[in-house]
């Protein structure tokens, strides 16, 4: 309870922050502060972490979808990208387009995507440094915790009890289908200079903005998205309980998972307490546990491990854990010397242990990943509650 | 299996501990400088979007003076409410490489123009550029149509194409008459700015790829559909569709033209003989295209160039650092003095101020003397005891706000940003009520200031900070137009939200037109404060 209620504090300051402050007399958003604390501290409390993650990211992915349009039609009058948009520049940036910019920008100094640079909620360099920070802590944990778009497969993956499709036995082809895409998507867009995934493939574009049906390439491009959507958002997760798009698809996943090297926190699995149930590779919805790793005794899931913790809840013996990336390559060295890492010292008195639980890596990192959440959904989430409250009941927002 | 002894012991905990630190504060923290970070990397980094989605390089940019909307020196604005101050003002004039291969557009060729102006809206505007692209003697001389703006051209430099916009819809021709392309302009900024794109399939224009100088008139006159060429008719008296305070019949219906100056503009758009039967005869100004075959002639020029600034030409880079260095010390004795000032303005307020006076104006002139030599305290108690007594004007408010902005500087990072959020419901007041030119002044400046000072990726203000310190500028031209000293300062503060806010066409202009006020000044013998010179000559101007 006190280790809830020391979260739970910082967490106020974290959402005072980034939602309340100025906007103290508006009924959305102490609605959205509320929420966003009863999650953490149920997250923190039961320890269910996965569960109240989904609970935030679904809704966060609908309520995003209806700010954001409405955000759209407030600046320019319609959900589609108008020429006015894309030749003022105006575009909003999101992280997909991320690893499709880099190598353009290095070799010319210049951005392949028509956004602000600097600025606005969706400017490139506002991004790049949310990108940034978020890799430098929670690395790929981003997919799994903050992606405004990862709740639509999240919530359609859960959809159903059990799986009708299993992919268990795909996973590693779905892995190398992603680095594959990434790399083909990297090595268009400085061949064309623009960004081909959006141009192409962002199944999002259904939920966010499109671009206007104008000639034959755009209609096909059009044809495009909604299969891309239908497939790997819908029915793809829906089949396999997997997050398909998320897997198989996104290039900044893939790219994430690149980046994730750099990330303060892993997922390890302790060799010991594995019992080889299983239950966290049919659970993992990643594609990131194999049979091969369990059987392997590999102590980590695969590369594309984005966090979410799904492997942790249904472990039956606990062997799943979030840890410091330094200690847990510390704790592999020790292994490959055929030694077995010390357990921490368990203190005697209830301040040790008090102070030892708040500095769990499982508590950091949940804190952490769950302070991205808040920093991203901070403004859109109240702003739906509003746009939503205005519909209902009419009157001015 | 053996266990490692190397492990745990204090280091184990101050490790942890230092995650715990950067887990509770390390995002947060981060998030809330991200917009200085965002400004130093930006500045480092110098990223730009790829041009060909935004309209391709910028060849050139010219920057006319603002205010220079009277044609030949004399012209009014019809009577027409549509008809604003400024709408008329040409400002900017931005032609681009012609692009090919453009990705996400309608048209993947295309040659861009850009056209600010000081207001909108664009419906009441006819904007017309004649373009001599061969530089030979071939082309016209006069402007197609019935010649309704009443001026011709520079005889070496005939036109070739053009383009004329009738608000925002319009069409490209060429001389000769074969081709003939309809365009309509992005109205975009309130129609303050026009951008148009000459589409450029025909493979009759290819050869502007191969262009390497250009020379371009461009001129701006009042629309009217019941006039001949759309172009309104100037006469003696402004009328609803009547231009006013036309010197004759010759006199150009042109409210404003490209040119460096003012004077120059004046001059050209008088130069009509009325005995002669001879229409004013204006000149263009030149654009250097790059040029897939005239890079040479091009060469050695940065592919984006603006017009050199009037400071900075036969100056040195070693004459321009000892000039600053020399403006910067004069400042900081400027300041020192003003300060001195300050005080004994608060010093004699405040001898003569009656405590017991039931004026509650003196109590805000109190606060505001106090707010000025920086004695906050004071300025706080006096403005609390006119709020207390009920009086809520917007002086006192602005003062209000910019006292809250100033604590909110001093405050831990998390509290400043409510402060700062506190101090702008006061300044919002204050400029919303705010009646009397004096008033909008103090107001205005009060949210400038602060938009100015507070960091932008955390408030994105500078942008209401810039059209704070242009309608201040305005307010102090209408209080005393005279005032050159604060009517630049209010010109270079815009500049600066706008260059902050990634607006530099925009912060050009107005650095430019500081810097106009600046030489008028000195030419006039009376030289602007050292600091505001200063200012501008650290920024090349």
């Amino acid at each position: 309870m006190a280790v809830t209620a020391f979260f739970s504090a910082f967490m106020g300051v974290v959402v005072f922050f980034f939602s309340l402050s100025g906007n103290m007399g508006s009924p959305a958003h102490w609605i959205y502060a509320i929420s966003m604390l009863a999650v953490f501290a149920a997250m923190i409390h039961t320890r269910a972490y996965s569960r109240w993650r989904r609970v935030f990211q679904v809704s966060f992915a609908l309520l995003f979808m209806i700010s954001f349009i409405g955000i759209l039609y407030d600046e320019r009058g319609s959900m589609s990208l108008t020429q006015d948009t894309i030749q003022s520049g105006e575009v909003p940036f999101c992280q997909i387009v991320i690893p499709a910019i880099i190598a353009p920008f290095a070799l010319t100094g210049r951005v392949i995507f028509p956004a602000r640079m600097t600025g606005h909620f969706a400017s490139v360099m506002g991004m790049i440094l949310l990108w940034f920070i978020a890799t430098v802590t929670i690395g790929r944990g981003w997919c799994g915790w903050v992606c405004f778009y990862g709740g639509w497969e999240e919530g359609a993956s859960r959809i159903l009890k059990k799986p009708r499709v299993n992919l268990l036995s795909r996973n590693k082809d779905l892995r190398s289908f992603q680095f594959a895409f990434l790399f083909f998507v990297v090595l268009m867009s400085l061949g064309f200079m623009s960004s081909v995934y959006c141009e192409w493939f962002c199944p999002f574009k259904l939920v966010t903005e499109y671009a206007e049906i104008s000639d034959l390439p755009s209609l096909i491009a059009t044809v495009i998205f909604i299969g891309l959507f239908l497939g790997l958002v819908i029915v793809l997760p829906l089949l396999t309980r997997k997050r398909t798009q998320c897997s198989a698809l996104c290039p900044f996943g893939a790219f994430q998972s690149l980046m994730d090297r750099f990330s303060s926190y892993r997922v390890v699995i302790d060799v010991d307490k594995c019992v080889r149930c299983m239950k966290c590779a049919e659970a993992c919805s990643f594609c990131a546990i194999d049979r091969e790793t369990i059987r392997e005794e590999k102590g980590r899931p695969e590369l594309t491990c984005a966090k979410c913790g799904e492997c942790l809840s249904v472990c039956p013996t606990g062997a799943i854990r979030y840890e410091f990336s330094f200690q847990a390559a510390s704790d592999a060295r020790i292994r490959a010397k055929g030694c077995s890492p010390v357990p921490k010292n368990v203190p005697s008195n209830r301040f040790g242990a008090y102070f030892q639980a708040i500095l769990d890596p499982q508590y950091l990192f949940v804190f952490t990943a769950f302070t991205f959440s808040v920093i991203v959904s901070g403004k859109f989430i109240p702003d739906a509650f509003i746009r939503i409250a205005s519909i209902a009941f009419g009157g001015p927002r | 299996m053996k266990r490692n002894p190397a492990a745990g012991g204090a280091s184990w905990y101050a490790v942890r501990m230092l995650m715990l630190a950067s887990a509770l504060c390390g995002a947060t923290s981060f998030m809330m400088y991200s917009d200085i970070i965002a400004r130093s990397l930006a500045s480092v980094l110098s990223p730009e979007i790829d041009p060909s989605y935004t309209g391709g390089e910028i060849a050139h940019t010219f920057y006319d003076p603002a205010g220079d909307d009277s044609g030949y020196g004399g012209l009014v604005y019809p009577t027409h409410r549509d008809f604003r101050p400024g709408s008329l003002d040409l400002l900017r004039y931005t032609v681009h490489e012609p692009v090919w291969g453009a990705r996400w557009q309608e048209e993947s060729e295309y040659w861009q123009f850009v056209l600010s102006f000081a207001s909108g809206p664009a419906a009441v505007r006819a904007v017309r550029v004649y373009i001599d692209v061969d530089g030979d003697a071939s082309g016209l001389t006069e402007p197609r149509g019935s010649g309704s703006e009443g001026l011709a051209f520079d005889p070496s430099h005939p036109w070739d194409y053009a383009f004329a916009l009738s608000g925002a819809e319009g069409v490209f021709f060429s001389a000769d008459g074969e081709i003939e392309i309809p365009i309509r302009a992005s109205a975009l900024d309130g129609g303050k700015t026009l951008r148009i794109r000459i589409p450029l399939r025909d493979r009759r224009l290819h050869f502007l790829y191969a262009a390497a100088m250009t020379r371009h008139y461009v001129y701006v006159a009042a629309w009217s559909s019941w006039s001949r060429d759309s172009i309104m008719s100037a006469g003696a008296g402004a009328a609803s569709d009547r231009i006013g305070g036309a010197a004759s019949s010759f006199t150009p219906a042109v409210f404003d033209i490209a040119s460096p100056t003012k004077a120059l503009q004046e001059e050209m758009l008088s130069s009509f003989d009325e005995e002669n039967f001879e229409t004013a005869r204006i000149l263009p100004i030149a654009v250097s295209l790059s040029g897939n075959s005239g890079s040479a002639q091009a060469g050695g020029r940065s592919r984006k160039k603006d017009e050199a600034s009037p400071g900075r030409s036969g100056s040195s880079a070693r004459y321009d650092s000892e000039t600053a260095e020399l403006l910067r010390l004069a400042s900081i004795e400027e300041e020192r003095l003003q300060r001195e000032k300050d005080r004994a303005e608060w010093i004699s307020v405040k001898e003569s101020f009656d405590a017991k006076s039931n004026d509650v104006e003196d109590l805000v002139a109190l606060a505001g003397a106090a707010f000025r030599a920086d004695f906050r305290a004071e300025a706080e108690a006096a403005l609390d005891e006119a709020f207390s007594r009920g009086h809520d004007s917007s002086p006192a408010k602005a003062y209000k706000g910019a006292l809250l902005a100033l604590k909110g500087a001093d405050a831990p990072p998390l509290a400043a940003v409510s402060i700062i959020a506190d101090a702008y419901v006061y300044l919002d007041a204050a400029v919303e009520t705010a009646e009397t030119p004096a008033e909008t002044l103090a107001a205005r400046l009060c949210r400038g200031n602060v938009s100015l000072a507070i960091p932008e990726m955390v408030f994105g203000k500078r942008s209401q900070g810039a059209s704070d310190f242009l309608a201040a500028a305005a307010a102090w031209r209408s209080i005393d137009s005279g005032n050159a000293e604060d009517i630049a300062r209010c010109y270079l503060r815009a500049a600066l939200c706008f260059s902050d806010s990634g607006k530099e066409e925009e912060a050009g202009t107005w650095f430019r037109e500081a810097s106009r006020l600046a030489h008028e000044s000195e030419a006039a013998g009376t030289p602007l404060s050292a600091a505001l010179r200063h200012e501008l000559a650290v920024r090349g101007f």
